[in-house]
């Protein structure tokens, strides 16, 4: 709604002032001090290596250029200590660089170990810094959603498609989810990316798209089961990005659940995937 | 404490004021050719310096020591000065009419007199004439209220061009706009670019900073109050204008000649008639449809020689209608308010006015798309009752008190959807509900020729589901006049604030929900003082020097990430601080001869702290005192105003403001997520809050008024030159993520890192011209 607010304002702003040659500069700002902070990723996906990435975040203006020759000691943040553990397991991650060109990811720590989907016992991130400081957190597998139905419709004219998701709840508690669209192939940018909690819904969800699919189109979707932390920084991100972004965002800062001096998110992956072809 | 404070005031009250032997005078001013009354006009007794001013119903009363013969002058701005001689030995009621000085020359508007606003013990307060108003060159020629207030120090305005305003260091949510009685929730069109009073109906707008009087409460910063016209009671009339994006129409006239009249007023956008036009030639450019109107009304009658009966009303509405072949998206809010006022004046010297009011705000959104649909909404509806009396029991001293109550009907967030087939659903939202009420007491007692007090206090509460609120507000204001011409003046005044605005943005928007104080919410409060300096340098110049400094309790603001739009327990959002506000204003103003208007500098400190989350849940990352964004240091204006010739008038404004300050972020982390191909790698990471302040802001705008004289009646040209040298003002800051393609091991793996980060400063208008037309008939 708010993105048909603007732009209708900077419609009207550019029809009643056609006479002006451009309203938008580049600028200088001087920003206070920064010091650098610690940002930690770790999503433990099934049946794929326990890995994370620890970076240095920078001041916001800086450049961290590739041919930098600092940006490896300035942006990755090596010779940590890194453990993941579960029950009895314990899984130490080497200081190596990883990269995975399906998914655009690239790591600094990892274990070959694959996780296994396991909702009974939690898993526990230990991170020791090559300063001494100490970073935990933890995280367990939530249930994962079972999708009802996905259907498939086509528009008046029968030319474009739409895709409706339905769910069922999870009663008696208060879930988060999260739903990605991406259309043609998994590696795309998605096309459709929110979250949202359960504290409207009678029992049913349904997450749908509108009417952009043409016949032959190969749609993915996914619907992940988030933990309330999980949800809060995934929030806050979205907040923090429209708060330097969009003239009516409010920002925030990262609500992390990490214990220690450093922001970021530890979180276990409960996904229900899906692909759909798009048929008449 | 209440009691104190009560005994406080009765001690005043009790004061024995010398005994004289007078007579009384009352009577009515009214204009000769529409019979509508003239309020504030200044009332001199010539034999001995008594005098007063006449009230909103153009009543006066006045007592003075018995003599033979009395004469009396009545002046009023822009009307012709008389001179009536009373010869009554007893008391006896007059009937006069003031003929307009210059006959085509609208000046509908309080008192300005030097004199009178020098003797009065009233401080803080900015008052402007419709004259002034439709003189003041505006964006798009659309003349508007609120931002020609913006122009008086101490009342800087928000975004640019917006009509928010930020008084005395006050939120925009801590002003109360009163219509006639009525309160008026949302007092913006078009996002806060237009107000919703249309300036063609204006009687008069007076915006109190500080020394509130007793009688008003129910915001901590400000009390804009203004009343609608009275219709001509003689004979029909109408005026309108013809804008680039609106036109309006007002008609007036008798319906009962010399005892009742109406008076009509509307106003509309016609954006929307050139976007469906462009949508119906060219179905691909799907433009969004936008309007707004505005509807007032106002009977008034007067029944016999004492009683007054007045009926007003207001509709407003914006529309905001975005379709296509498979979604319907519409977006209305608007303000519904009407009163019914009676004023009966039991004795020459005691008057009451007694109101009913309703008051409606509503937003309301529905999104359609096949098979499913969607609708979010919020509002407020209140009904008040409210009675005030006015004692004069003697030249020296006036007592007013009353009483009002308000019922407040909160509906908070609605939010429905679901299918067509009834399979899947939601909802969520509340009503709540609360009453608020006030009485109050003020004592306006003239010790001397030198010294005025106005003791007052209010005490007023809140119930809502059970819990109860009760605070004493105490106003209490001083004027010592030095001389003739100098007058210092200080005033206290204890504000509370029942009512809460929750912004679901950075800026005043219409999705924004009021929300009442509960019993985690407590009500937010406010103290202030304000000292002042009221110099006439002579009769045409004048120096108002202020100073104040205002504490602030129970504040909210929202936790870190806090979810605003919808919410089953918007309190788990809040958190509650304190703040505290200081500052100098300063005002040079020239108000008679061919040159007129002002300068106005403020100087101003504002911060806000000590912010807890009221859910264990929530965070407030900030600690400490911080700035809020309209923490404005410097405020400048320069108004002025040339008559060349009874045709032509020329008006200029020039302002000047210390840049808003902004929440900027000051790192940012590279973010790549779970999920492939995430298209927002660079997340800021916001540390202090209102870290960066923008730049300055300064614009210089023209204006020039040609009348003209058709047969018919009056038409005015008005060209407006906005922006006149083009100057770039911040009206928000993006900032923009430069990527650079990072290459993979393999030849076939790269993705975009973000390497730097670009600001970009986007600004509202060039230089714009602007012509409008203006008639009446």
């Amino acid at each position: 709604m708010m993105k048909h607010l603007v732009g209708f304002t900077l419609f009207l702003c550019s029809c009643l002032f056609s006479t002006s040659c451009n309203l938008e500069k580049e600028i200088d700002i001087q920003l206070p001090n920064y010091e650098n902070e610690v940002f930690v990723e770790c999503y433990l996906v099934p049946n794929e290596p326990f890995r994370l990435l620890i970076t240095q975040t920078t001041p916001y203006f800086d450049n961290l250029t590739l041919d930098n020759p600092l940006f490896s000691e300035s942006f990755l943040l090596n010779g940590a200590q890194v453990s993941l553990s579960q029950g009895l397991n314990k899984y130490e991650l080497t200081n190596t660089i990883q990269i995975d060109p399906d998914n655009q990811k690239f790591f600094n720590y990892s274990n070959a170990s694959l996780v296994e989907y396991n909702t009974e016992d939690s898993f526990f991130l230990d991170i020791i810094l090559s300063d001494g400081n100490q970073i935990t957190a933890s995280s367990i597998f939530l249930d994962t959603v079972r999708l009802d139905s996905i259907l498939v419709q086509f528009d008046q004219k029968d030319s474009l498609a739409r895709i409706l998701t339905y769910f069922k709840d999870f009663p008696n508690e208060t879930n988060f989810y999260r739903r990605v669209l991406m259309l043609g192939n998994e590696s795309e940018e998605p096309i459709q990316d929110f979250i949202t909690d359960d504290l409207f819904i009678d029992s049913i969800f349904v997450f749908g798209s509108g009417y952009i699919f043409n016949p032959g189109d190969t749609v993915y979707h996914s619907i992940f089961h988030l933990t309330e932390d999980y949800h809060n920084f995934l929030e806050s991100v979205q907040q923090a990005i429209d708060g330097s972004t969009n003239p009516f965002g409010v920002p925030s800062p990262l609500q992390s659940n990490l214990t220690g001096d450093a922001q970021g998110v530890f979180t276990c992956i409960s996904e229900s995937k899906n692909r759909t072809i798009i048929k008449k | 404490m209440a009691h104190k404070y009560i005994a406080f005031v009765f001690l005043f009250f009790s004061v024995n004021i010398q005994a004289q032997k007078l007579t009384s005078i009352t009577g009515s001013v009214t204009d000769t050719l529409s019979g509508t009354p003239l309020i504030g006009v200044t009332i001199i007794a010539s034999n001995g310096g008594w005098g007063t001013i006449s009230d909103e119903w153009g009543n006066f009363y006045l007592e003075v020591p018995v003599q033979d013969s009395i004469d009396l002058t009545f002046s009023y701005i822009g009307y012709e000065t008389k001179s009536v001689t009373s010869t009554c030995a007893e008391a006896c009621d007059l009937k006069v009419n003031l003929r307009s000085g210059i006959s085509l020359k609208e000046v509908v508007v309080t008192s300005n007199s030097y004199k009178e606003q020098k003797n009065a013990v009233q401080m803080s307060v900015s008052t402007l004439t419709a004259e002034q108003i439709s003189n003041i060159p505006m964006v798009l020629g659309e003349n508007d209220a609120l931002k020609a207030l913006q122009l008086k120090p101490g009342i800087p305005s928000g975004s640019e061009s917006t009509t928010g305003i930020f008084v005395r260091g006050g939120g925009a949510d801590q002003n109360l706009f009163l219509l006639d009685d009525a309160v008026i929730y949302n007092a913006s069109h078009l996002f806060g670019f237009f107000s919703t009073f249309n300036t063609d109906l204006l009687k008069s707008i007076n915006l109190y900073k500080g020394g509130f009087p007793a009688r008003y409460g129910g915001r901590l910063s400000s009390i804009i109050d203004i009343n609608s016209k009275t219709g001509n009671n003689q004979k029909f009339e109408g005026k309108g204008g013809l804008g680039i994006i609106s036109s309006k129409i007002t008609l007036e006239g008798p319906i009962k000649k010399g005892k009742s009249s109406f008076l009509f007023a509307g106003r509309r956008t016609y954006f929307d008639i050139f976007t469906r036009a462009l949508n119906k030639n060219n179905p691909a450019s799907n433009i969004p449809n936008y309007f707004f109107y505005d509807f007032n009304f106002k009977l008034n009658f007067s029944l016999g020689a004492k009683d007054q009966l007045s009926i007003t009303g207001y509709l407003g509405k914006d529309d905001f209608e975005f379709t296509s072949d498979f979604f319907n998206f519409n977006f209305y809010w608007g303000n519904q308010a009407g009163s019914i006022k009676w004023v009966h004046n039991w004795t020459p010297q005691f008057l009451s006015k007694t109101s009913i009011s309703i008051s409606d705000y509503l937003y309301n959104i529905n999104n359609r798309v096949t098979g499913f649909n969607f609708g979010l909404g919020s509002g407020i509806n209140d009904i008040q009752f409210k009675t005030d009396f006015l004692y004069n029991p003697s030249p020296h001293y006036e007592i007013q008190f009353g009483w009002s109550g308000t019922n407040h009907k909160f509906e908070i967030g609605r939010l429905r959807g679901g299918s067509s087939d009834g399979l899947v659903s939601f909802s969520s939202g509340n009503n709540l509900s609360g009453f608020e009420w006030g009485g109050y007491i003020s004592n306006q007692i003239q010790l001397n020729s030198f010294i005025k007090f106005d003791l007052g206090l209010r005490v007023s509460g809140f119930l809502q589901n059970k819990k109860s609120y009760t605070y004493p507000e105490l106003r209490l204001a001083s004027n010592f006049s030095l001389n003739d011409d100098v007058a210092l003046k200080a005033s206290y005044s204890g504000m509370v604030q029942y009512l809460h605005l929750v912004r679901s943005a950075g800026v005043g928007l219409p999705t924004d929900i009021w929300y009442p104080s509960t019993h985690s919410v407590l009500p937010e409060r406010s103290s202030q003082v304000a000292i002042g300096l009221l110099w006439i340098l002579n009769p045409k110049w004048k120096i108002n020097l202020e100073g104040y400094y205002k504490e602030f309790k129970n504040v909210i603001e929202f936790v870190d990430a806090a979810q605003l739009f919808v919410s089953n327990n918007l309190e788990d959002e809040f958190a509650i601080g304190d703040g505290y506000a200081r500052g100098i204003e300063l005002e040079l103003e020239k108000i008679d001869g061919d040159f007129t208007g002002w300068i106005g500098y403020t100087l101003a400190f504002v911060n806000r702290g000590n912010f807890s989350p009221l859910s264990s849940k929530g965070s407030f990352n900030q600690k400490g005192y911080f700035s809020p964004p309209y923490d404005r240091r410097h405020d400048f204006s320069l108004v002025l105003f040339y008559e060349i010739s009874k045709r032509i008038k020329l008006s200029a404004t020039l302002v000047y403001g210390s840049g808003d300050l902004a929440w900027l972020p000051t790192g940012r982390t590279y973010f790549q997520d779970v999920v492939s191909g995430n298209a927002d790698p660079v997340v800021p990471l916001f540390q202090d809050r209102n870290n960066f302040r923008l730049p300055a802001y300064h614009r210089l705008d023209f204006g020039v008024n040609f009348k003209f004289f058709p047969i018919w009646g009056e038409s005015i040209l008005s060209f407006n030159l906005i922006n006149a040298y083009d100057r770039r003002n911040t009206f928000f800051v993006f900032l923009e993520p430069q990527y650079q393609l990072l290459s993979g091991p393999d030849s076939d793996s790269a993705f975009n890192f973000p390497e730097k980060i670009i600001a970009n400063q986007v600004s509202l208008f060039p230089i714009i011209p602007a012509l409008t037309w203006n008639f009446k008939f």
